[in-house]
């Protein structure tokens, strides 16, 4: 009987050391995955910022910039050049 | 049917070009070797060739001029004598591009050699560098 109880002991500890290690484990792969997600949360985020402020730009300058205004950017723009 | 290849085709016209021969002559000629060779397809290519290698030799550039509003002819002066100097060519031929799609500024393109000042191209750079 007290072997019994001492195997069963082991037994149990045995299980209870497995069981650690695997929600250890558990928890380090979960951190690794929200790790990567906000990464790519982040990145997404950025790209849509990106294209958001692009996409304003573009609109305000369509609606400000005139063909005068243009010819003096290129004339500007070519005498850079000419630099 | 004997194979000539693209390079010594654009060589060719190059030469006669030079030696005084007409665009329109040469135009004929190498059309009948396209048709000839089953390569017509390759007609644009190998204008192009020719365009570089009328630039490499300081000849002529053939340049593609894009912008939204269209260059006046201050503009389109100023242009030329910056091909000249930078290129290092005799002869400059714009061709005038409208692309509303370029916003504003302007794009300069030679057989060899481009600048592309647009603001399209600024605000490419601007998101890419997010």
């Amino acid at each position: 009987l007290a072997d019994a109880r001492t195997q069963a002991k082991e037994v149990i500890a045995a299980a209870e050391k497995s069981g650690e290690a695997s929600a250890t484990r558990i928890v380090a792969e979960a951190e690794d995955h929200l790790s990567q997600e906000r990464a790519k949360l982040r990145s997404e985020l950025r790209e849509e910022l990106a294209s958001l402020v692009v996409e304003t730009t573009e609109k305000v300058i369509r609606k400000k910039l005139s063909t005068k205004e243009d010819l003096e950017l290129i004339n500007n723009t070519v005498k850079e050049l000419q630099k | 049917m004997m194979h000539i290849s693209r390079r010594r085709l654009a060589d060719y016209a190059v030469k006669q070009l030079l030696e005084g021969q007409t665009a329109k002559q040469i135009s004929k000629e190498l059309a009948a070797v396209l048709i000839e060779t089953k390569k017509t397809g390759d007609a644009e290519l190998l204008a192009q060739d020719i365009a570089w290698q009328l630039e490499k030799r300081g000849k002529l550039a053939s340049v593609e001029v894009t912008s939204a509003t269209g260059i006046g002819e201050t503009l389109r002066q100023e242009i030329t004598s910056f091909i000249k100097e930078a290129v290092g060519v005799k002869q400059v031929n714009i061709n005038e591009v409208t692309d509303e799609s370029v916003i504003g500024g302007v794009r300069i393109e030679t057989a060899a050699l481009a600048w592309d000042r647009t603001i399209a191209k600024q605000l490419t750079d601007i998101k890419e560098s997010f």
